[in-house]
């Protein structure tokens, strides 16, 4: 079980007070205790020395008395009768004078003359008394049960005739005199007859002094002190043998002796008692005023965890806690600091202090959740003209303090509850409240025309634009990633447009979409074979000769159906395959080329490039390598260009079409009229055929100033040394207008949509041959039967 | 008696002991176990070999034991039977003289000066005589019924003249004896000498030296 930290304090605490106070007392008491039982052995040791000294006197001061007797006259004269009778009445005489207890004549053959006790004869009981000494000899002797401190001296007539006893009874009068001078319990015991101990004199009560008969003294009590246990007390006892089979037990009793001792021990346990209450008490106060500032700085720690700054810690206190109360509210701030400050530079943008794209997304989304269908709002999404030119001719200082100018402009821009943000780079976001296609037209105006004032930095005038990609909620998009998509192609639109703002038009984003899935569908496509080129033929108008076809590709997508490639080449221009493309379209060309000659059909397959394979500097070899691969001569081959890729990089043009005319083959600008194309650049190119864009020949029936403007553009291309093929015809009228005009080749619905390989075999076959045999030994050319096939084959 | 342990005994006894036929005489020599003579030592001889003699005494003899400074003087008096001793107070103070002895018990007050009736000694036996009032005063008169006797002077000398040779008991006594009196038979030829050893512990009359008596002196001296 594990203790929290207040419990903890307070067991230590009061665990210290309870054992110090314990430690303490039972010091105190066992040293009492102790001391008391040395005074009390002390005392004892004392009271023996005393009692031993009292015995002393006593025998000194009855040896006097027995010698006074033993010397008196009378007495003398009364042993000296030998008379049994006479002694006796002299002993008893004479004793009384001295009250002794015991008197005894004893002659000098050791036997007892007259005596108080034993009879005549006996012999004297206590002949180790008996003396020559003048002065006699005392001792101590049990006699039938009692104890006697007894003196015997040598009665002297004038020569020694006997000897006197004398002996004074130790009863319990005598033991409780000794008791009450020497403070001690006094005891007699005396061994009887038949070895048994008798308690013969004690100041003891009767049964203490009946149990102290009972008892055998330990030996050790004969040494020194012994506690000794009788019934109503315990005794320290000390054993002191005075004679034969005599001795003295001296006690003092345990229970006086600890009396003050008893006193003071409750006394120190009460005071024990106290102060543990007291310190258990202060233990709990000190434990409880340690962990309430504890407990509710854990509390503000929580609170921060959970992500509350505000609220400060109130803890008035002067001392540690307080200062840590302190560091923690100064902690607590700082947090809240950091925090607010990691919030603001999470949603702000760092140069222009302006919200960040994070924070746009956001506000887009919470007009989405807090608007109605009925409160439209709009987004307006700036992106600035050619930014990269400022900062790679003024500097990214230069930039960055622009973009900065840009964010004030725009800031004044909005109303309240508006949002201006920078997106990336150099693009901003507008989100307008209540605002639907009009007004954000009218926003993105003022927003275009804040830009036309040039900005100041650092003495420079720097001028910039910007286009304005416009999307409303819910018109464009219900979720705010589809808002923002189309807004975007909005802008898009809008800079391809070379517009300055733009609203976004349903479908765009269905055909953006589209458009970014014919571009990553593209380079399957191509090897899925999902294309397929059809061919056009190209025929003379003179001699009404197929000598040609041109080959256009084909996608049929699985999902998205035909795909013109009026909208897959430019995407695969724009988005840098086009060499799939055109490779692919070279090799199937020419595998067709070979299959039409194997099949005697001799006519030239023309694929078109683009400016980018312009670029493709290993193309050409590539060709004709693949043409002699297919043992195929390059001039049954031909390449076509449209006027504006050629002229995109005409030095470059040249080099590469050089490099294949040179080796024979065909080379055709395309749509010629609709780009722009120096004359000069053109001499030089090695172009072959130039082919009239439709948008002339369409309107050749209708508009009058058109067959001019075609005429003129046969005549230059015949002056340059160059065949022309008028494209888009769709009627026999066009077909006899062009003939007059002196059209080289026609292409054309009118004559036959572009086929497929077979279906052009097949279309071959069925018509007319001009001649069986040419001169040269060629197969024949097919001839284009016109319909009403009235005209002569000139 | 008592303590009769052997204590260590006494003397060698040397034995010499011829007589002469005729008077002969005994030269007696009795010395303690320090080679101190003896004083006061009585030695008796009674025949054995069944002559009487007449004793060497013949009428009852008077004899006395002053008290004189407080002491019985002599202190042994050897006597035979039937004499006559009377004890005369030459001290200025008072006595009262008195025995309790089986052979002659008797008392006598006696104020200075005053001398009373000698006392018969008719029995023999060992007669201690003390003083009531001095405890320290011990005399003895020595009853014998031997013909043949002497006491010892200051010396520890006596003599036994007209002894006749033949054989006898002797026996010798003192008043400090250790053991019981030395009984021996000796053959005395011709001047013989007996010579013995006693095991004595001297114990005169002389009153317990202490501060009273020495006051008491002081102030009679003054």
């Amino acid at each position: 079980m594990t203790l929290n930290f207040r419990s903890r304090v307070f067991l230590a605490l009061s665990g210290l007070v309870i054992a110090a106070q314990v430690a303490g007392t039972v010091a105190v008491l066992n040293t009492t205790k102790r001391t008391v039982v040395e005074e009390a052995t002390a005392d004892l040791q004392v009271g023996s020395r005393v009692f031993g000294q009292l015995l002393e006197t006593r025998a000194a001061q009855l040896l006097d008395a027995a010698r006074v007797v033993s010397a008196d006259y009378g007495f003398k004269q009364g042993v000296a009768t030998g008379d049994t009778e006479t002694i006796a009445s002299v002993l008893i005489n004479h004793g009384n004078r001295v009250r002794a207890d015991l008197a005894m004549f004893v002659n000098l053959d050791g036997k007892v003359v007259a005596g108080s006790h034993g009879r005549a004869g006996d012999a004297f009981p206590f002949d180790t008394l008996l003396t020559l000494n003048r002065d006699g000899q005392s001792g101590l002797g049990s006699l039938r049960g009692s104890a006697y401190q007894l003196v015997v001296v040598p009665v002297m007539a004038p020569n020694i005739i006997g000897w006197a006893c004398l002996g004074f009874i130790m009863d319990d009068t005598f033991a409780q005199r000794v008791a009450g001078l020497t403070s001690l319990a006094v005891s007699i015991a005396v061994e009887l007859a038949d070895s048994t101990q008798a308690i013969v004199a004690s100041s003891l009560d009767t049964s203490d002094r009946r149990r102290l008969g009972e008892l055998a003294m330990p030996p050790e009590s004969y040494r020194e002190p012994t506690v000794i246990a009788l019934v109503n007390d315990q005794f320290l006892t000390l054993a002191q043998p005075l004679g034969q089979r005599i001795e003295a037990r001296l006690q003092t009793s345990m229970s006086q002796a600890l009396a003050t001792y008893d006193r003071l021990r409750w006394q120190l346990v009460g005071v024990l008692l106290l102060a543990l209450a007291v310190a258990m008490a202060i233990a709990h106060r000190i434990s409880k005023s340690v962990t309430r500032p504890l407990t509710r700085l854990v509390a503000g720690a929580r609170r921060i965890a959970g992500g509350e700054y505000h609220e400060p810690l109130a803890l008035e206190r002067q001392d540690e806690f307080g200062e840590l109360a302190t560091a923690f509210n100064d902690m607590q701030r700082d947090i809240g600091e950091r925090e607010a400050k990691i919030l603001y530079q999470s949603r702000t943008d760092a140069l222009t202090d302006l919200p960040n794209r994070t924070v746009a997304v956001e506000s887009v989304q919470n007009a989405i959740d807090g608007g109605n269908k009925d409160k439209p709002f709009a987004v307006l999404l700036l992106d600035l003209n050619h930014f990269k030119t400022v900062n790679d001719s003024l500097g990214y200082a230069v930039g960055d303090s622009v973009l900065q100018h840009i964010a004030q402009r725009l800031s004044s821009v909005p109303r309240r509850g508006d949002t201006v943000a920078r997106l990336d780079g150099d693009e901003f976001l507008i989100v307008m409240q209540g605002a639907d296609v009009e007004r954000a037209r009218s926003v993105a105006k003022r927003v275009i025309a804040t830009l036309e004032e040039p900005i100041a930095v650092n003495d420079v005038q720097v001028r910039v634009s910007g286009t304005v990609g416009i999307a409303v909620w819910p018109e464009h998009g219900g979720t705010a990633s589809r808002l923002l998509r189309r807004v975007n192609i909005a802008l898009y639109d809008a800079k391809r447009g070379r517009q300055p703002f733009r609203a976004y038009h349903a479908g765009e984003d269905e055909r953006q979409q589209r458009r970014i899935r014919i571009v990553q569908d593209l380079p399957d496509a191509v090897r899925a074979d999902q294309l397929s080129l059809v061919y056009q033929p190209k025929i003379e108008l003179g001699s009404r000769r197929v000598v040609e076809v041109e080959a256009l590709a084909r996608w049929i997508h699985p999902e998205l159906g035909f795909v013109s490639p009026a909208d897959f080449v430019p995407l695969a221009e724009q988005s840098g395959k086009v060499h799939l493309l055109t490779r692919w379209a070279l090799t199937a060309a020419m595998n067709q080329t070979r299959l039409l000659r194997q099949q005697g059909i001799d006519i030239t397959v023309a694929v078109n490039l683009s400016a980018y394979d312009l670029l493709d500097t290993g193309l050409p070899d590539w060709i004709l390598n693949s043409l002699s691969e297919r043992d195929l001569p390059p001039s049954c081959f031909g390449v076509e260009l449209t006027e504006s890729a050629v002229m995109s990089d005409p030095l470059q043009a040249a080099k590469v079409l050089s490099r294949l005319r040179d080796q024979g083959l065909a080379i055709a600008i395309d749509d010629f009229g609709t780009g722009y194309s120096s004359l000069a650049h053109l001499q030089k190119l090695p172009v072959t055929e130039l082919k009239i864009d439709r948008s002339f020949i369409t309107p050749l029936t209708g508009k009058s100033e058109a067959p001019s403007i075609v005429e003129s553009i046969i005549n230059l291309g015949h002056v340059m040394n160059l065949r022309v093929t008028a494209e888009g015809i769709e009627d026999e009228d066009t077909w006899w207008l062009l003939d007059g005009l002196g059209c080289d080749k026609a292409q054309g619905y009118f004559m036959s949509k572009p086929l497929a390989g077979h279906e052009l075999v097949d279309w071959l076959s069925v018509l007319p041959v001009l001649d069986g045999v040419d001169r040269k030994g060629r197969a024949a050319h097919r001839v284009f039967e016109l319909p009403n096939n009235e005209q002569e084959i000139a | 008696m008592l303590h009769s342990l052997a204590k260590a005994a006494a003397g060698l006894l040397a034995l010499v002991a011829w007589a002469a036929v005729g008077a002969e005489r005994l030269s007696i020599e009795i010395t303690d176990q320090q080679g101190r003579g003896v004083a006061d030592a009585v030695v008796t001889l009674m025949p054995l070999d069944g002559t009487r003699h007449a004793t060497a005494t013949q009428a009852p003899r008077r004899v006395e034991i002053r008290q004189e400074g407080q002491q019985f003087r002599p202190r042994v008096r050897v006597v035979p039977v039937d004499t006559w001793v009377s004890f005369p107070n030459r001290d200025p103070i008072r006595h009262h003289v008195y025995s309790f002895s089986s052979a002659k018990p008797f008392e006598i007050k006696l104020f200075k000066g005053d001398e009373a009736d000698p006392v018969h000694f008719d029995q023999p036996g060992l007669v201690a005589v003390g003083c009531n009032i001095h405890d320290w005063m011990a005399g003895y008169i020595y009853v014998t019924e031997a013909p043949y006797f002497a006491s010892t002077g200051e010396q520890g000398m006596a003599t036994v003249d007209g002894l006749p040779a033949g054989r006898y008991r002797a026996t010798v006594w003192h008043p400090d004896l250790n053991t019981e009196p030395s009984v021996t038979e000796l053959v005395v030829h011709a001047d013989d000498q007996l010579a013995t050893t006693l095991d004595i512990t001297p114990n005169p009359q002389t009153p317990r030296a202490g501060s009273l008596t020495a006051r008491f002196r002081a102030n009679v001296s003054r």
